[in-house]
């Protein structure tokens, strides 16, 4: 490539005498952006972070739930693997969850906004952490906050997954009691390991409450922005309906002479449905606000 | 230093045998030949030419239902398969024709395969195995077969079923779906194994399981086409 270049610099001299600056910059331009653009070197340089077996794995898949003291060689090697394979595996899982609630309102934006909003919150407060922790004078690199990071997501994962499947009606306890128990866990190991890093203990504070209360929220976020919105509306549909039904029979039988059985029934289902239809119309705009608002 | 890195690593846009022809395609399955055979079939009659395609696709799908250790798959790639596969489970997987979001749940599928194709690459070529971005669309593309007749007889299933069948109906859908994710599994293994160390093939392993499972719950989910 640097040969090319050289080769080319050599001829424009040769015809004129003089390189001329513009053929300079072309030539430096262009091979800087053969060199971004190239994804071959852009994954060379994410491969060592890739350098992982198997069992290494799923040890820190478990450690990463287990707020116990953190051994020095756990930190010390950052790995994306397991973070990426976890934030794909939330992406599936936020897919299946909006699936599930939202059956066809926004289908074509299920799959982006998931994985947007999956690798989005990793990568950005990871990048808003470490800005942090550069402020507060920890001793951590972006790669080994990534993957700390990633690895807190995996609560995350087993939350949302069990809260999915198992549903317990209105008061969503089984989800605040997992929220409390595996996501706590999670963010404190998360906030044990970035202090135990930091030297001012005031700003030891500071990062800990921090990374707890981010890592907090965003599991708050993604079980009631994707799922019990869209549980509740369901919730309530279904309650209109059985209201509406037994309204529709208790009317009825007193006062049939009114008004003529075959309309009453229909009028009133054609005014839940439109109610129904508002109550999705809202849905579908709050949540295409928050993908918006992901996506600034 | 480019040219080091081509050098001992397939190179990320290309086919294995031929870096050159990356967008064309082996599908006659006649890849190492010369230009003057390739030429010579300029000749031949159309008909010729749609038999021999034609046999070459059924051929791979042949290879997705029964999967021997072979590299066909790998080394004479073609977009043919998954195109029809994709495009007939998009067709299948679609709730009701006069809906507005009709076409952008069309293109959920394709999108899915494209991430999902994106995914199970760059994480194979990270962990250090030897693949390029169109063979594993075409092997992951292919294997998806065993998910398409799932779909077929579920679509069925739900086209026959009364008030009174659907919860047996949805235990035989189930286990009908769960069968065909296993096979597409087992294909795919078959052929991305061995693209990869054996010390690693879980690490590889794990995006495709988890593409094809999302496909298979997909058509699960299908169940209430209103």
């Amino acid at each position: 490539m640097y040969n090319n270049n050289n080769n080319q610099q050599q001829s424009a001299s040769l015809e004129s005498g003089i390189p001329s600056v513009g053929s300079i910059v072309w030539a430096a331009g262009r091979s800087r952006a053969q060199q971004a653009i190239n994804l071959y070197a852009n994954l060379d340089y994410l491969r060592p972070y890739f350098d992982v077996e198997p069992r290494e794995v799923f040890q820190r898949l478990v450690r990463s739930l287990i707020p116990a003291r953190v051994s020095r060689d756990d930190i010390m090697k950052p790995e994306l693997y397991g973070p990426s394979m976890i934030a794909f595996t939330l992406a599936a899982i936020l897919i299946y969850q909006m699936k599930v609630s939202s059956h066809s309102v926004q289908d074509g934006t299920l799959i982006g906004t998931s994985f947007l909003v999956c690798f989005g919150y990793w990568i950005g407060s990871s990048f808003a952490v470490s800005s942090l922790s550069f402020i507060c004078n920890t001793q951590l690199s972006l790669m080994q906050i990534l993957s700390i990071n990633g690895y807190a997501l995996f609560s995350h994962c087993v939350v949302l997954f069990l809260a999915t499947f198992i549903h317990t009606g209105y008061d969503h306890l089984l989800f605040y009691g997992l929220w409390g128990f595996v996501g706590g866990a999670a963010a404190i190991r998360m906030a044990v390991i970035i202090m135990s890093r930091t030297v001012n203990p005031r700003y030891r504070a500071l990062l800990g409450l921090l990374i707890v209360s981010i890592h907090m929220f965003f599991l708050l976020y993604l079980h009631f922005a994707y799922h019990a919105m869209a549980e509740t509306v369901a919730h309530a549909l279904n309650d209109e309906r059985n209201a509406a039904d037994v309204d529709v029979a208790a009317d009825l039988k007193p006062v049939p002479s009114l008004i003529p059985e075959v309309v009453r029934p229909t009028l009133l289902k054609r005014q839940i449905q439109v109610s129904a239809m508002n109550i999705s119309r809202t849905t579908i705009l709050s949540s295409s606000t928050s993908t918006t608002v992901a996506k600034a | 230093m480019a040219t080091t890195i081509e050098d001992d690593e397939t190179p990320f846009f290309s086919s294995s045998s031929q870096p050159m022809g990356m967008f064309t395609g082996d599908i006659s399955g006649t890849g190492n030949q010369s230009n003057k055979n390739e030429l010579s079939t300029l000749n031949e009659p159309v008909l010729d030419t749609i038999k021999r395609d034609l046999g070459a696709v059924l051929r791979k799908f042949g290879y997705a239902v029964i999967p021997r250790e072979s590299a066909t798959l790998l080394q004479q790639w073609d977009l043919w398969g998954p195109l029809i596969l994709v495009t007939i489970l998009a067709i299948l997987l679609q709730s009701s024709s006069t809906k507005v979001s009709s076409g952008v749940e069309f293109a959920q599928v394709f999108t899915l395969m494209l991430m999902g194709s994106i995914a199970v690459t760059v994480n194979s070529q990270l962990l250090g195995g030897k693949i390029s971005f169109f063979q594993s669309v075409c092997v992951l593309g292919y294997c998806l077969l065993p998910l398409l007749l799932a779909a077929i007889i579920n679509n069925i299933l739900l086209y026959i079923s009364s008030k009174s069948t659907i919860p047996i109906l949805h235990i035989i859908r189930f286990l009908i779906v769960m069968a065909a994710f296993g096979w597409a599994m087992y294909a795919s293994t078959r052929f991305l194994g061995q693209t990869q160390q054996p010390s690693r093939r879980l690490l590889v392993l794990y995006p495709i399981f988890l593409f094809y499972f999302l496909i298979a719950w997909l058509i699960i989910l299908h169940a209430h086409p209103k």
